[in-house]
C-alpha cells in the first residue's frame, strides 16, 4: 500500500482539480487501495505553480498537477502542443499527447529527465476573452486592458491593439473590481463562473485562437517504479481513457459558466472567420512557428520540427473522434 | 583584513540594492503611466521581479553587518555574560553553517537554471538564471559577513577583555 | 511525530542561544523536512524557497511602502500630520494611539494586506507617537495591531483567499468584513483608553488643550499625508492602478515631497533606499524561513490530525468549534496567515459547515484568527515590520505591546462568535 502526498496550485473546487481527484479516487478503487492519497494540498499550500514539476520529480510531493507553461524550458517538446491556432478540441490534444507519450520515446524522455511519470494529460480548453465592455466586432477590443500571459498576451497585443497586463489568475477578481483591467484572456470558458468574474464581465468573446496550454498529472518516478506491475498497467490504461473523461469536465464547466453568464445578462460574441484570419495574419503565424521551433530546439536534443510534424499528424487522426465544441448560446 | 575585504564587497552591494528599490518604484510608476496613456510597457513586470531580488539579496549581508537580522533576545539577555558570549558564538556558527547550505543549494539552482536555459513566460521570454544568481551571490556575501562576525565573537569569548575592539 | 519533537527542540534551542528568527524557522523547518522526507527533498525545498518568495509580486508592496514611509518622514509630512492630530485628540487619554488606529483603518480601506498597512503607517506613526512621549511598546504594538485591519476591512487578500479555497461568495465576504473591521477598531480604541486611564505614564496627555481656531488653522499641516492618501485612494478606486502598484506611486509621490522640501540630495536618497532595502532583506529572510516551515507543517499531516479529532467525535457543535479555534492559536504562532488558511481550511471548513455554521461568518472568524497569527510570537510578520521600520526597537518590546492587543483581539473574537449578526447583517442586507 502506497500513501501519497498530492499537490496542486489550483483551488479544490476548480475543474482542473476535481478531475484529478476523481482520477486518483478511481485509481485507488481499481487497484483495491494499493495506491491511496493521504494528504492533499491545494492552491500552492505546498509549492508554487512553477515548482510543481521539479518538486514532484524531487519528491517534495509524490503526485501532483503541473502545467507546461510554468516551466516551458523543461518540457520543450510538450510545449509545442501549446501553439495557438491549431484546434479547440482539447480531448484530441490530450489523446495525442497520451499516445505519443507511449509511442514517441523522446517525449517520454523529457519527463524522465524530470524524474516524473505522467499519469494523465487533461483536455485543454480554447481561450476566451472576457471584457467588461460591449463587443460586436473584433475592432471593439482595441485599447482594452486585459490580463494576459505568454503567447496569448502577444497575440492580443499585436493583433488587436489590446494592452496585456500580466498577473496571476488569483489577482483578476480584485483587478476587475477596481478597473485596473477591463478583462481577461488566456482563460478557459469554464473559469469565469466559479472564479466570480462574471459580475464584472459584459461580453465573452471567442477569438478562435484555440487551445493554448498543456497540463497533466505527474508522479514521482521513484514512487512509480515502486508500484506493482498491475498498478502500472492500470495507470497506462487510465492514461488512454482520461481525455474522454477530462473533456466531460470541460463540457460541464463550460455549460455552468454559460448558464451563470446568461443569468447575469452577459453577452457572447464569436469572431467571424475573417476576423480570426485577420488576427492570425497580423501576428505572422509562419514566423511565430519558426520562432517556437527555434527556441525549443535550443533546449533539447530531440528534433523539434520532426516532433511537431508527428504531433500534427497524430492530432489529425484524433480530431474527427472528438465531438467537443466550445458552445456559446445562439 | 578579512573584515576590510568583506566590507569592500558588502557596502557597495547594499548601495546597489537600495538603488534597485528606488528603481522598482520608478518602473512600476512608469508602467502605470504608460498604461494610462494607452500602451503597454513590455517587460516592466519582469524587470520588477529582478529588482525585487536585487533589493533583497544584495542587502542581506549589509543587514547582518548592522546586526539587523532580528532575534528574540528576551531569553539571551538573562544569561550571565560569559555564557552569553558563547551563546553568541554558537548562534553565529549555526547561522554561518546554514547560510553555507543556502549558498550551496542556491548556487546549484542558479547553475541548473543557466544550463537548462530556464525562462519565464511573461510577455517576454525572460531568462531566470540572473535572478537565481543574484540570490546565490547574496547568500555568499551573507556567509562572508557572518564569518567576520563569528571570528569577532570567538575572539571576544576567548579573551573577554578584548570584546570591545572585536565589534 | 518524531519530526515534531525535532522541530520544537530546534525552536527552543535556537531562541535560547539568540538565533535570529529567520534561522530558527529555517533550521527547524529544514530539520523537520529531513526527518519527514529525507535530505535530498529538504535540499530541494531549500533551493526553491528564496526564489519563490522574491518573485512573489504580492510581497512587492512591503519594500515600497517602507520606502514611502521613509520618504514621508524625511519630507516632514508625518511630523506635521501628528502635530495636527495632537491638536485635535492630544488631550484625550490615548488620543494619538486612537488616531493611529483610525489612520490604519482608513488605510485598510485601500490595502488588502495587514503587513502593507503596518509598513505604510509604521514609519510615519512610530516616531511621532514616541515624540509625544508615548511608551515604545504601546506605540509599536498599536501600529502592528491596527495594521491588522488591513485584512478585515475590504479590500482583503485573506477574504479573497478564503473565498477561493472554500468557494464562498467573495462579494459577500468582503461586505461582511466591514462591521467586524469597525468593531475591531472600536475595541482597540476602548482598550487603549482604559489602559491610558490605568497607566497614564504610558500615554501622556498633551498639557494644553487647543481651541477650535488653532485646530482648524493647523489643518494645513496635514496636507502632505492627505495628498499621499488621496493619491493612493483616488488611484485605486478610479482604477488607475492596482493596490500593489499604489505602493510604488506612494513612494514616488513621497519622494517628490522630499524634493520639494529639501531639494535633491544624493547622499540622503541613497541612504534611504539602502535602509529600506535592508529592512526588507530582514523581512524576506524571515518569510523564506516561514515558507519552509509551512511546507514542513503541510507535509507533517498536522492538519489531518486536527481534522481527525474534530470529525469523529460526538461532541456538541460549539465544543468542536472551540477546539478548532483553540488549535488556530498555536498554529498561528508558527504559520503566516495565508499558509495557515491553505493548510487547515480544506480539512476544517467542511467540518464547520457540516455543523451548520455559516460559511461567510466562519470566513470572518478565520480572518480574525489570521490577525492573531500576524502578531503572536515567534512568527508575527506585522511585528517584524515594526522592527523593520525602527531597527533600534527590541523585538520583545514590540511583542509585549502586541500582547495587549492579543487580549483585545480575543474580546473581539468572542463578540463575533457570540453575535454572528455583526458579520452577517450587511451581506444579508446586500442580498435583500
Ligand atoms: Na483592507
Ligand atoms: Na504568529
Amino acid at each position: 500500500e502506497t500513501n501519497l502526498v498530492y499537490s496542486t496550485y489550483v483551488s479544490q473546487g476548480s475543474s482542473s482539480n476535481l478531475q484529478y481527484e476523481g482520477y486518483l479516487d478511481e485509481l485507488s478503487r481499481r487497484t483495491d487501495g494499493a495506491v491511496k492519497v493521504q494528504d492533499k494540498m491545494y492552491m500552492s499550500a505546498l509549492m508554487k505553480a512553477g515548482e510543481h514539476l521539479s518538486g514532484i520529480g524531487q519528491g517534495l510531493a509524490d503526485v501532483g498537477y503541473f502545467c507546461t507553461g510554468y516551466t516551458p524550458a523543461a518540457l520543450p517538446l510538450t510545449s509545442m502542443a501549446e501553439m495557438p491556432y491549431v484546434t479547440e478540441k482539447g480531448d484530441a490534444v490530450s489523446a495525442t499527447l497520451a499516445e505519443l507519450y507511449e509511442s514517441y520515446p523522446p517525449l517520454q524522455k523529457e519527463y524522465e529527465k524530470q524524474n516524473v511519470v505522467i499519469l494523465a494529460f487533461d483536455a485543454p480548453s480554447a481561450t476566451i476573452i472576457g471584457v467588461d465592455e460591449p463587443v460586436s466586432s473584433a475592432a471593439d477590443l482595441k485599447g482594452l486592458k486585459v490580463r494576459a500571459y505568454g503567447e496569448v498576451g502577444n497575440i492580443v497585443g499585436k493583433a488587436a491593439g489590446m494592452i496585456p497586463v500580466p498577473m496571476s489568475t488569483a489577482d483578476i477578481y480584485t483587478a476587475l473590481q477596481t478597473g485596473a483591467i477591463d478583462g481577461y484572456t488566456g482563460i478557459p470558458l469554464w473559469m469565469p463562473g466559479p472564479e466570480n468574474w462574471l459580475p464584472h464581465t459584459k461580453t465573452i468573446v471567442a477569438p478562435g485562437i484555440g487551445t493554448y496550454y498543456t497540463c497533466g498529472l505527474a508522479m514521482n518516478k521513484d514512487v512509480y517504479d515502486g508500484l506493482p506491475q498491475k498498478v502500472k498497467d492500470e495507470i497506462a490504461k487510465m492514461r488512454r481513457e482520461f481525455p474522454a473523461k477530462s473533456i466531460e469536465y470541460v463540457r460541464k464547466g463550460d455549460a455552468a459558466t454559460v448558464a451563470k453568464a446568461q443569468e447575469l445578462g452577459v453577452d457572447f460574441y464569436r469572431f467571424t472567420p475573417e476576423e480570426v484570419a485577420a488576427w492570425k495574419q497580423a501576428i505572422d503565424y509562419e514566423q511565430l512557428k519558426a520562432d517556437w521551433i527555434e527556441s525549443r530546439q535550443a533546449r533539447t536534443d530531440a528534433d523539434v520540427a520532426a516532433f511537431l510534424q508527428t504531433y500534427r499528424d497524430t492530432l489529425a487522426k484524433h480530431i474527427p473522434q472528438s465531438s467537443y465544441e466550445q458552445k456559446f448560446p445562439e | 583584513m578579512l573584515d576590510r575585504v568583506v566590507r569592500a564587497l558588502v557596502e557597495p552591494a547594499s548601495i546597489v540594492g537600495g538603488i534597485a528599490l528606488m528603481l522598482l518604484a520608478l518602473v512600476v510608476t512608469a508602467d502605470v503611466v504608460a498604461r494610462a496613456a494607452g500602451f503597454a510597457l513590455v517587460g516592466a513586470a519582469e524587470a520588477g521581479g529582478v529588482l525585487l531580488a536585487l533589493l533583497v539579496f544584495l542587502v542581506i549581508a549589509y543587514t547582518q553587518r548592522q546586526r539587523g537580522h532580528v532575534a528574540i533576545e528576551a531569553l539571551v539577555v538573562m544569561l550571565p555574560s560569559v555564557v552569553r558570549r558563547w551563546a553568541d558564538v554558537i548562534s553565529l556558527a549555526l547561522c554561518l553553517g546554514f547560510t553555507v547550505l543556502l549558498a550551496v543549494t542556491t548556487i546549484g539552482a542558479a547553475w541548473h537554471s543557466y544550463q537548462s536555459m530556464e525562462f519565464q513566460v511573461g510577455t517576454l521570454p525572460f531568462p531566470i538564471w540572473p535572478v537565481r544568481a543574484v540570490i546565490a551571490l547574496g547568500f555568499v556575501l551573507f556567509g562572508l559577513q557572518l564569518l567576520v562576525h563569528l571570528l569577532a565573537a570567538l575572539g571576544a569569548a576567548i579573551r573577554p577583555a578584548g570584546r570591545g575592539e572585536a565589534a | 511525530m518524531d519530526s515534531h519533537l525535532i522541530v520544537v527542540a530546534v525552536f527552543v534551542l535556537g531562541i535560547l542561544v539568540g538565533l535570529p528568527v529567520a534561522f530558527v524557522l529555517l533550521i527547524a523547518a529544514f530539520a523537520g523536512l529531513v526527518a519527514l522526507r529525507g535530505l535530498p527533498v529538504a535540499m530541494t525545498a531549500l533551493s526553491h524557497m528564496p526564489y519563490g518568495k522574491v518573485t512573489d509580486l504580492a510581497l512587492m508592496t512591503i519594500p515600497l511602502f517602507i520606502l514611502m514611509g521613509a520618504f514621508a518622514t524625511q519630507a516632514g509630512v508625518s511630523a506635521s500630520a501628528y502635530q495636527m492630530a495632537n491638536r485635535f485628540v492630544g488631550h484625550l487619554r490615548g488620543g494619538l494611539a486612537m488616531a493611529t488606529v483610525f489612520a490604519c483603518a482608513a488605510f485598510a480601506a485601500t490595502s488588502g494586506s495587514s503587513v502593507a498597512t503596518s509598513a505604510a503607517v509604521g514609519k510615519i506613526a512610530l516616531k511621532e507617537m514616541r515624540r509625544f512621549g508615548y511608551d515604545r511598546s504601546i506605540s509599536a504594538g498599536t501600529i502592528a495591531s491596527a495594521g491588522l485591519l488591513g485584512i478585515m476591512i475590504p479590500p482583503s487578500i485573506m477574504l479573497v483567499v478564503y473565498g477561493i479555497i472554500t468557494q464562498t461568495d467573495i462579494g459577500q465576504l468582503l461586505i461582511a468584513g466591514v462591521l467586524p473591521g469597525i468593531l475591531t477598531g472600536l475595541v482597540f480604541c476602548i482598550g487603549l483608553y482604559l489602559l491610558a486611564r490605568l497607566r497614564p505614564d504610558l500615554m501622556p496627555r498633551a498639557d494644553q488643550r487647543f481651541s477650535w481656531g488653532q485646530r482648524l488653522s493647523g489643518l494645513r499641516d496635514g496636507w502632505g499625508v492627505a495628498v499621499l492618501f488621496g493619491v493612493i485612494v483616488g488611484g485605486i478606486y478610479s482604477g488607475l492602478f492596482t493596490a500593489t502598484e499604489a505602493a510604488a506611486i506612494g513612494a514616488v509621490a513621497a519622494f517628490l515631497m522630499v524634493l520639494a522640501r529639501h531639494g535633491f540630495q544624493w547622499r540622503e536618497l541613497l541612504a534611504s533606499g539602502r535602509d529600506a532595502a535592508g529592512s526588507c532583506a530582514m523581512i524576506f529572510l524571515i518569510l523564506i524561513g516561514a515558507g519552509l516551515l509551512s511546507q514542513y507543517i503541510a507535509l507533517s499531516g498536522l492538519a489531518r490530525l486536527l481534522g481527525g479529532i474534530v470529525a469523529d467525535s460526538s461532541l456538541p457543535a460549539w465544543v468542536i468549534l472551540a477546539i478548532i479555534l483553540a488549535a488556530y492559536i498555536p498554529l498561528g504562532m508558527f504559520l503566516e496567515p495565508i499558509s495557515l488558511c491553505l493548510i487547515t481550511l480544506p480539512i476544517v471548513f467542511p467540518t464547520v459547515t457540516a455543523l451548520g455554521y455559516d460559511p461567510v461568518w466562519f470566513g470572518i472568524i478565520v480572518v480574525k484568527m489570521s490577525e492573531l497569527a500576524n502578531i503572536t510570537p515567534p512568527l508575527g510578520v506585522n511585528v517584524f515590520v515594526i522592527k523593520a521600520v525602527d531597527p533600534e526597537m527590541p523585538i520583545s518590546a514590540v511583542f509585549r505591546g502586541a500582547g495587549f492587543f492579543v487580549l483585545l483581539e480575543l474580546v473581539t473574537l468572542a463578540l463575533l462568535v457570540a453575535l454572528p449578526e455583526i458579520s452577517l447583517l450587511l451581506p444579508q442586507l446586500m442580498l435583500g
